[in-house]
């Protein structure tokens, strides 16, 4: 007993000796923190440092990509080159940290550029928390060729990009779309294809024969398309690099539109009229053969798989009005989803796989907006005389779609819009007009 | 025949008083012995001082005659006594008058009390003058070593002799004995009890009685000297008496000190749970103390609202907010102020306790509003060395687009 006493006066002893030396003595105090503010972060990229003679218009372009991505998502602001007090004159150089906080940055971007003789390319870059003084990751370093420094840029902003949120990016990446041009009463349409940014756009077709609604493969080299050459409307394939295309069904002589790929790219799924009813089918792309999904009386049309291929979301006016809906892949029972007031169409299943993009139609106003897959949490993010089409981007992260002027010279613009719908940007298409875009996933 | 009867009679008579004085010769009553017991309580120095002293001082109630030494045999001397005797031996044939006896240690200063031994030279030195011990009741040796109170001048009759002793108190019969008045304590309610001794003047009797024997140019037979060193003729049921005891006390003693050591080990084991327990109720009561004043440093409801306030301000929601089900990225952060609201060390995750993924981005996000809010200012009074905070970030609270 007495021993065990002297144990206790022991850890008695020890505790209030030690518990003044640990704690020196400091009270615990919980705080909750509410509210918080939501804007960009200050991000400052120091000059790219050349590493070798002819880098430095290069070293110059490529931070200006990447700033122009960061920036564009509406998480960044970029602190101005000419506002900088530090100077980094290498890649592996200290960071004086209070240079950069006394401009207010929080996170700053060093890099350097070395270009070859020969072509090639070599970009490095480093980040950090000017606030917590630490490096975020390693360093990252890119080698390519002089001719990709937009697409290296691309990717050097995803990087960032990730570490900063978490999230994969969407800056390498592509965007199929209809290219409108003439009076609005007399259209031309071709399908081009642009960087994510609209630069380096290219056109896929002429504008010999309207072209609607194109959509790239899972591999983004390949592309679907409604093409009205033959007179009625069909479902093409075209390989971008190659400019090659086909006829998805040689021998059908009915309509087929709306065509979009499964999640492996193995198979497509779309509408095809049939003795006046329009109902969803696949076509395996192998053998080129059609399974019908729908028999309904009722217009189906719109499908998109879910990111997993075992559902498909559409849109039907089984109702009696334009209304949205989910069925199993291999057909079935189809749920409605959309109950809200107006009309819904061109559902579109997000890369995460959490929500669904669509059109809605309400009050003569059109509207791009998101729900979860049961329908709930709609959040309506645009609204103007006419938005349509919806894609997502790689990360499910911002909607692309295309918006209408009225009028008689009205005409359609692609734009970009995030979740939160405050980041809206018209997305430049080198003085064309366009509309149909569909994102492609991140190029490889 | 009357005549006869007449010398009958008084033959009788006779042989009844000589048979009543041969019986309280040989057979003294038992109250007797417990007026020894009295004696005994002196210890074996003692004795042997009283054993040199005439012998009808310790001799009984009925007044000593001259030493008879042709009558009594001495007993033996004990084995261990065997130097004394040769000592004896040394001094057996004196020239002169063994006037140089010395009696110190009998009349040493009350100051000394320090343990002699009996081995000791000056203990050996009164041996001339120092009669055989008394048989002991215990003579294995383990008084050898004691403290030799007898050393000291006899104390006072009003001072307890015997006050260490657990000897019981001597029996009323005892107590009326007439003839022990002389030896022991005035006192006839006990020992123990002091007053009534104070009359007594022991040290001068003791001075008295031994004083003759150091009467210098004292002529000191050979013969006499031998008998000296033996005890004086006492009756044998006396010694026999005081024997057992001196046994018994002996017995009693030992038991009283075991008793004692026991009672002594035990207080002191209470001693020493008392005092840890005191200690451990002080330590208690600090801990309790420390923990209090540490509680009770709080904050208001104001000040918790200006530097939760403070930090919002700081904490940008903007990359939490871009994450799926970002609601369920609260995280729980732990920092350390000093006096001054400075950042000590480390922004720490609470929970998570290792953030990843999305809640990473949430710890960077609360960790860089705790940064740019600091210094967070305490009351310094109540916060002289500062505070840890723990912060929750809940980014459903107050969600909103500023």
């Amino acid at each position: 007993m007495l021993i065990s006493r002297f144990q206790t006066i022991i850890a008695l002893l020890l505790a209030l000796v030690a518990a003044p030396l640990a704690a020196q003595e400091r009270p615990v105090i919980e705080i909750d923190i509410s509210g918080g503010v939501i804007e960009p972060m200050n991000i400052a990229l120091a000059s790219f440092v050349p590493e070798t003679g002819d880098a430095g218009d290069l070293a110059t372009n490529i931070a200006s990509v990447i700033t122009s991505d960061l920036t564009g998502t509406g998480l960044f602001r970029e602190v101005p080159t000419s506002a900088h007090i530090g100077r980094v004159d290498s890649i592996n150089a200290t960071i004086e940290f209070a240079d950069w906080r006394a401009i207010n940055a929080q996170i700053l971007v060093i890099g350097s550029v070395a270009a070859g003789a020969s072509g090639e390319l070599t970009v490095k870059f480093r980040l950090f928390d000017v606030v917590t003084q630490r490096p975020i990751g390693d360093g990252v370093q890119l080698a390519g060729s002089q001719a990709q420094w937009r697409r290296m840029a691309h990717k050097l902003a995803d990087t960032i990009y990730t570490r900063l949120t978490g999230q994969g990016g969407y800056f390498d990446s592509r965007v199929v779309f209809v290219a409108e041009s003439g009076p609005k009463d007399a259209r031309l349409k071709r399908l081009a294809v642009m960087d994510y940014d609209g630069a380096n756009l290219q056109f896929l077709t002429d504008s010999s024969a309207i072209v609607l609604a194109p959509r790239f493969a899972p591999n983004s080299r390949d592309v679907l398309y409604t093409s009205y050459e033959n007179g009625a409307p069909q479902v093409f394939l075209l390989n971008v690099d190659s400019g090659q295309r086909q006829v998805l069904l040689a021998d059908a002589l009915n309509m087929t539109f709306a065509p979009r790929y499964a999640p492996d790219g193995l198979s497509v799924v779309m509408s095809m009229e049939q003795n006046g009813n329009t109902d969803l089918y696949t076509v395996d792309l192998a053998s080129r053969q059609a399974t019908r999904l729908t028999s309904d009386g009722s217009i189906e049309t719109g499908p998109s798989y879910s990111p997993d291929g075992s559902l498909i979301a559409f849109e039907s006016d089984r109702s009696g009005g334009q209304q949205l809906y989910i069925m199993p892949a291999n057909g079935g029972a189809a749920t409605r989803i959309s109950n809200g007031e107006g009309r819904y169409a061109t559902p579109v299943w997000s890369p995460r796989g959490d929500l669904i993009a669509f059109t809605k139609i309400m009050n003569g106003r059109f509207h791009i907006g998101v729900m979860n897959t049961d329908g709930t949490g709609e959040r309506l993010l645009t609204e103007s005389f006419l938005d349509e089409a919806p894609t997502w981007s790689p990360n499910g992260r911002v909607l692309m779609f295309f918006r209408e002027t009225s009028g008689a010279n009205g005409a359609p613009q692609i734009y970009s819009v995030d979740l939160s719908g405050r980041t809206l940007r018209m997305v430049p298409t080198a003085g064309n007009f366009a509309s149909d875009p569909a994102w492609s996933g991140l190029l490889r | 025949m009357q005549a006869g009867q007449v010398i009958s009679g008084a033959l009788h008579a006779s042989f009844l008083v000589l048979v009543s004085v041969g019986i309280l010769d040989n057979a003294p009553p038992e109250p007797r012995q417990l007026v020894v017991a009295e004696v005994t309580m002196v210890s074996a120095e003692m004795l042997d001082a009283q054993a040199s002293a005439p012998p009808q001082v310790l001799d009984g109630p009925t007044p000593q005659q001259a030493p008879e030494a042709a009558d009594e045999t001495p007993p033996a001397p004990a084995i261990d006594q065997a130097p004394q005797t040769s000592e004896l031996e040394a001094v057996e044939v004196p020239q002169n008058p063994d006037i140089a006896a010395d009696l110190t240690p009998l009349r040493r200063p009350a100051s000394v009390s320090t343990p002699v031994s009996i081995d000791s030279p000056a203990f050996a030195q009164p041996v001339g003058e120092a009669a055989p011990t008394m048989p002991q009741a215990n003579s294995d040796g383990n008084e050898r070593n004691t403290m030799v109170s007898s050393l000291t001048p006899p104390p006072p009759r009003a001072a307890p002799r015997i006050d260490t002793s657990p000897a019981e108190a001597p029996p009323p019969e005892a107590e009326i004995a007439p003839e022990v008045q002389p030896e022991v304590s005035p006192d006839t309610t006990g020992a123990e009890t002091p007053q009534p001794e104070v009359e007594a003047t022991a040290p001068q009797e003791a001075t008295s009685q031994i004083q003759p024997e150091a009467v210098e140019d004292a002529p000191i037979a050979a013969e006499r000297v031998e008998l000296s060193a033996v005890p004086v003729r006492r009756p044998r049921n006396m010694a026999a008496a005081a024997q057992e005891v001196e046994a018994a006390a002996e017995v009693s003693r030992r038991v009283a000190e075991q008793a004692r050591a026991a009672a002594q080990e035990a207080e002191r084991q209470a001693a020493i749970e008392n005092e840890a327990s005191e200690i451990e109720a002080l330590l208690r009561a600090a801990e309790a103390e420390n923990a209090s004043s540490s509680q009770n440093a709080s904050l208001s409801g104001s000040e918790i609202a200006s530097i939760a306030q403070g930090i919002a301000a700081n904490w940008n929601k903007q990359l939490i907010l871009e994450q799926p089900n970002y609601e369920q990225y609260i995280v729980r952060v732990a920092v350390t102020l000093d006096g001054n609201g400075t950042i000590l060390g480390a922004v720490e995750p609470v929970e998570p306790s290792s953030p990843t993924g999305y809640f990473r981005i949430a710890f960077d996000s609360a960790e860089r509003a705790i940064r740019y809010a600091a210094p967070i200012r305490l009351p310094g009074d109540r916060f002289p060395n500062g505070a840890t905070l723990i912060l929750n970030f809940d980014p459903v609270r107050g969600i909103g687009f500023n």
